[in-house]
């Protein structure tokens, strides 16, 4: 009593005040916290006695928000003080809510909650190619990085500018001002070539001439190049130009891509960037020492665009993978597909889902080897494909003005318009067409088009009415250009050069209150396609209908349905659950040497997929940490330990029972980016989940604390390594919150597997196979259990995975809250501040009396006001 | 009325007659020229040769004699040499070297005769490939003093004419195991 008296007096006399007078928060504090939390004890590193009621601070603004937080919860006072009264907790909790609301809104008044943000490497990609009808133009990965800010590249936090952005902002409009332009009177000839996989000049003929692959005829080995034996096939030049790669064989390969091996299509280098229509023929087989019999099942290869170096010579870094593909076993199936390419791209290939072989040079060759291999019949590429001409995006700027040749004799004073030689490079058997002189856009009055012009694309552009003064400065930039000497297309691309890297483009203008129908437009649309909104969408902003509930409800279905909204899926999981980092590392190749290129994509489609499901099945927050079913092509499937799936392409699956599948937790690629490519920790891991997941980060460890080196020889596992850690009483309060879900996920490796197991590189048992293929060596060895068991900071006990996962989906309503407030942060382009949360109840609850699914989630934010202010 | 179709009957077969000498006689200015082919390694290469020579303009196949690498050929040297006699040759060798990417080529019929040049015989081991078999023949046939090769790994040997003054038999087999064909025989 007498500590209790002299604690309060002392806390007051230190001044802390939230109001001048005794408040029932001062009286809470001063009774039921101050005696750990003083400036001598200062448990959890906190000190009330100095904690000024300052909150216009921001950090103190967090502290003091966190205080809140605790005992809203219950958290604080710990379990083992004595429970203060719930009236006496709910008043503290409310004269602390009051101050901090007051605070926030006199720190927001007037600015609007989301900072003027720019838009990120990924909307100005995709702006530029809705707006310009290019699809495939590549120019995110020639602007700098963006920044992360409470999870996400959106948050205006994350994103400043600097001369550097503004340099590259230039090229890229120059870039793109440059494929949109006609500079020939008709589309570019539409050339069509069957390549066979032993084009010539690449790396697939060597190999198969060595052992790698072999020719079929009519799926028997060709009669005419019989396969390399005791001896290999000599001198691939004297084999090309006597033509025993044009006999139209299939090329089938047993081996895998690898640092010397990248099997391209190099017979066509792409001149003119536009649309290609690509197709293939592809099937299985085993082979067995010169026979060709059924294959094991339906096998995969990849295609992918790589884009050639400057020489011709090789593939630069990043290409990007165009899909997987079944080959089915002893039978030709074709698939087809339409892809934007810029120039010098090509296509590359390889046989996925084949185990890294070697035959090249060894005794016997492909004579003495037995194993499955992947035919490919042929690839035909056709195009560039151009349904109109001049195409979709020449006539965005030009409208329907005519091209003319353009004449130095006819034009004087004029500088002609420059244009860039044209020419194939590498191994390219397709041509770029004849000259045809200098074309260029015809104006007859070209004040007047420019105006006209401008009229059109500004709007479209900027994303919203553009004033007449405004359009007038641009016609004012082509006037000047024109007298300057400029062709009038020049003049043009300077006023739309000026344009695109205006802060009109390249901000998100949204008013400091409630977002007007344009800047709602455009928020919808960067949500949900992360680009501009479409004509549909800008025309309902003009006509002042979007803001209808029905019309907002029907607008928003339209865009979940248009695939469009796969950026979205992509770009927030990317985000979200950090997928972006799934080639963070790479894993140890010893103790995972099943690991390949296509487990790591599956694993990422997996995940899109998963997400997808439940947003187009309206499904419950539950599933997000537990489910009945998986979406799984047949890589994952067998990773997994799940029989029956077939093919490449990704599909639902119900779970067996007793599958410990199901939910994001057990996903490869969740468990890959919360592992480091060799071991994994229950810290990270259950850092991820706290975060991620349920929204309640874990506070950073102390700065003078040691990481826990895990032993990789298998000797002790991580959960004993961390024990002396957790046991520490100064650790032990913030790991027993986060540990719990990495102990349950301890049952899965760094790439996702199940283990009972730990795999050692040291001393251990021998390691059955399992489901690796047999043609993938093994090293490792079993080290010792894995104990998935745990306890959450409720004391509700799990023995492994399943039953955590039980737990956890127990009470959907924070699953559903967290999600809530990550779809705002990254629709929103800000953090969810302390006076949100009453917005975020709201959304929630209304979801909640609708089900509880996210498709409905996404309905109520859209439709919120947290989501129709800045 | 049956002297008259008698007559039509005639005059038919002379104008058919005439016709017919016309497309067999030649116009005077293409002559007939017996050249050396390289490229001629194995029997289905005359085949090869004639679809190439069908491609060429000006230019007739008349004759491929497999056994001495010579063929016969029929242009007008006039147009093909560009009025200059000595280009004549190196003209038509570019036309097929150019047709059938140097797997063929033209040179002067060899002036030693057959029966002065040497013959050698080297078993060798690899694929039944023609691309194989046109490797290890232009690994010989570009040797000084080899003046005609043939290769066969179905055979399993390579044979030439070779000039005894000029190279020997061991060249030969350097230049094959330079260009990675096995030669199956006992140092």
């Amino acid at each position: 009593m007498k500590r209790d008296l002299v604690s309060t007096l002392l806390f007051c006399s230190f001044g802390f005040a939230i109001q001048a007078a005794e408040t029932p928060a001062n009286a809470f504090l001063g009774k039921h916290c101050i005696e750990c939390h003083d400036s001598e004890t200062r448990k959890g590193n906190l000190d009330l006695s100095s904690l000024k009621p300052d909150f216009a601070d921001a950090e103190t603004f967090t502290r003091w928000m966190k205080v809140h937080d605790r005992i809203e919860s219950g958290e604080m006072p710990p379990k083992k003080q004595a429970r203060p009264p719930v009236k006496d907790t709910a008043a503290a909790v409310n004269s602390l809510r009051e101050s901090l609301l007051k605070a926030e809104r006199a720190k927001l008044a007037g600015t609007g909650r989301t900072g003027l943000r720019r838009l990120t490497r990924a909307e100005y990609e995709n702006t530029i190619r809705d707006l310009f009808d290019m699809p495939g133009i590549a120019l995110q990965g020639s602007l700098p990085s963006d920044g992360s800010a409470h999870g996400f590249d959106k948050n205006s936090d994350a994103l400043d500018i600097s001369h550097v952005n503004l340099a590259k902002y230039v090229e890229a409009a120059e870039h793109t001002l440059e494929l949109a332009v006609a500079t020939h009177p008709e589309a570019p000839t539409v050339q069509k070539r069957r390549i066979s996989l032993m084009n010539r000049g690449g790396f697939v003929a060597h190999i198969v001439m060595n052992g790698d692959g072999v020719l079929l005829k009519d799926k028997q080995p060709d009669p005419d190049f019989p396969p390399a034996g005791e001896q290999g096939h000599n001198d691939q030049g004297a084999h090309e130009r006597i033509g025993s790669f044009e006999s139209g064989s299939s090329v089938g390969l047993f081996r895998h891509e690898d640092e010397s091996v990248s099997p391209y299509f190099m017979e066509h280098v792409t001149i003119y960037p536009g649309r290609y229509r690509v197709r293939t023929s592809l099937w299985s087989f085993q082979w067995d020492k010169g026979r060709v019999l059924p294959a094991r099942g339906t096998e995969a290869a990849r295609l992918s665009v790589v884009q050639l170096t400057g020489d011709g010579r090789g593939g630069q870094h990043p290409s990007y993978v165009l899909g997987y593909y079944d080959a089915p076993s002893l039978e030709s199936k074709e698939h087809e597909l339409v892809t934007w390419l810029n120039h010098n791209e090509i296509i590359g290939y390889n046989v996925a889902s084949l185990a890294p072989v070697f035959n090249y040079n060894r005794k016997g060759r492909a004579m003495a080897f037995t194993g499955p291999g992947i035919a490919c019949d042929w690839l035909d590429i056709e195009g560039p494909l151009n349904d109109v001409w001049p195409p979709v995006a020449h006539k965005v700027l030009f409208g329907e003005l005519p091209l003319a040749e353009f004449k130095t004799a006819e034009n004087p004073g004029v500088t002609p318009p420059a244009r860039k030689k044209v020419r194939q490079i590498g191994a390219g058997m397709n041509r770029p067409d004849p000259d045809k002189g200098l074309w260029t856009v015809r104006s007859e009055k070209p004040l007047a088009d420019a105006d006209r012009l401008l009229a059109s694309f500004l709007p479209k552009a900027f994303r919203r009415p553009v004033a007449t003064d405004v359009r007038q400065s641009y016609v004012a930039k082509v006037k000047e250009r024109l007298n300057g000497g400029d062709s009038f297309e020049f003049a043009m691309r300077w006023a739309y050069r000026s344009a695109l890297c205006s802060p009109d483009f390249l901000y998100h203008v949204e008013p400091a209150a409630k977002l007007d129908d344009f800047a709602l437009a455009s928020r919808l649309s960067y949500f949900f396609w992360n680009s501009m909104p479409d004509s549909h969408l800008t025309g309902l902003a003009s006509s002042g209908k979007l803001r209808s509930l029905a019309t907002l409800r029907a607008e928003v279905e339209l865009m979940l349905q248009d695939k469009k909204s796969q950026r979205f899926v992509e770009d927030f999981l990317g985000q979200w659950l950090k997928l972006r980092a799934i080639a963070a590392n790479d894993p140890d190749k010893k103790l995972y040497p099943e690991f390949s290129p296509y487990l790591q994509d599956s694993m990422v489609a997996e995940t899109r997929a998963y997400f997808r499901e439940l947003l187009d099945k309206n499904l419950d927050a539950r599933h997000l940490v537990r489910s009945d079913f998986a979406m799984l092509n047949e890589k994952l499937a067998k990773h997994y330990g799940i029989a029956g799936v077939v093919g490449s392409q990704i599909r639902r699956v119900p779970l067996p029972p007793d599958c410990p599948r199901g939910g994001f937790l057990t996903q490869g690629a969740i468990l890959k980016v919360t592992a480091n490519g060799t071991t994994t920790s229950p810290v990270p891991r259950g850092a991820f989940v706290m975060d991620r997941i349920f929204g309640r980060p874990p506070e950073p460890p102390p700065a003078n604390v040691a990481a826990v080196e895990p032993d990789v020889r298998g000797a002790t596992t991580i959960r004993e390594l961390l024990d002396k850690h957790r046991n520490n009483a100064t650790c032990a309060g913030c790991h027993a919150k986060i540990d719990p879900p990495g102990f349950a996920l301890e049952s899965f490796d760094v790439i996702g597997g199940f283990r009972t197991r730990y795999r050692s590189i040291g001393d251990g048992e021998p390691a059955p196979r399992g489901g690796i293929d047999p043609f993938i060596g093994i090293k490792f060895t079993l080290g010792p259990n894995v104990d998935a068991s745990g306890a959450l900071p409720d004391g509700r006990t799990f023995g492994g995975v399943r039953e955590f996962q039980a737990l956890a989906s127990a009470d959907a309503e924070p699953l559903l809250k967290n999600l809530a407030r990550q779809l705002a942060v990254y629709a929103t382009g800000r953090e969810v501040s302390f006076g949100d949360r009453d917005q975020i109840a709201a959304i929630v609850a209304a979801t909640q009396k609708q089900g509880g699914g996210l498709r409905m989630l996404i309905h109520e934010l859209a439709r919120s006001q947290l989501f129709q202010t800045r | 009325m049956k002297n008259l179709h008698h007559l039509t009957v005639a005059l038919l077969g002379s104008i058919l007659t005439l016709v017919a000498s016309a497309a067999d006689e030649k116009p005077s200015s293409l002559q007939e020229f017996r050249h050396r082919v390289t490229g001629l390694f194995q029997p289905d290469r005359t085949n090869d040769l004639q679809k190439l020579v069908a491609q060429l303009p000006d230019v007739k196949l008349v004759s491929v004699d497999f056994a001495a690498s010579e063929a016969v050929f029929s242009y007008d040297a006039a147009t093909l040499g560009g009025g200059k006699p000595e280009k004549v040759l190196e003209r038509l060798d570019n036309l097929v070297r150019t047709a059938s990417r140097a797997t063929f080529g033209i040179k002067p019929v060899c002036p030693t005769p057959h029966d002065k040049l040497t013959s050698v015989e080297i078993s060798v081991l690899g694929l039944d490939c023609k691309g194989c078999a046109l490797s290890a023949y232009e690994a010989v046939a570009k040797i000084d003093g080899v003046e005609q090769a043939t290769a066969s790994f179905r055979e399993g040997r390579v044979n030439a004419l070779i000039d005894g003054t000029k190279t020997k038999r061991e060249s030969l087999v350097e230049a094959l195991k330079k260009a990675r064909v096995e030669v199956a025989e006992k140092p």
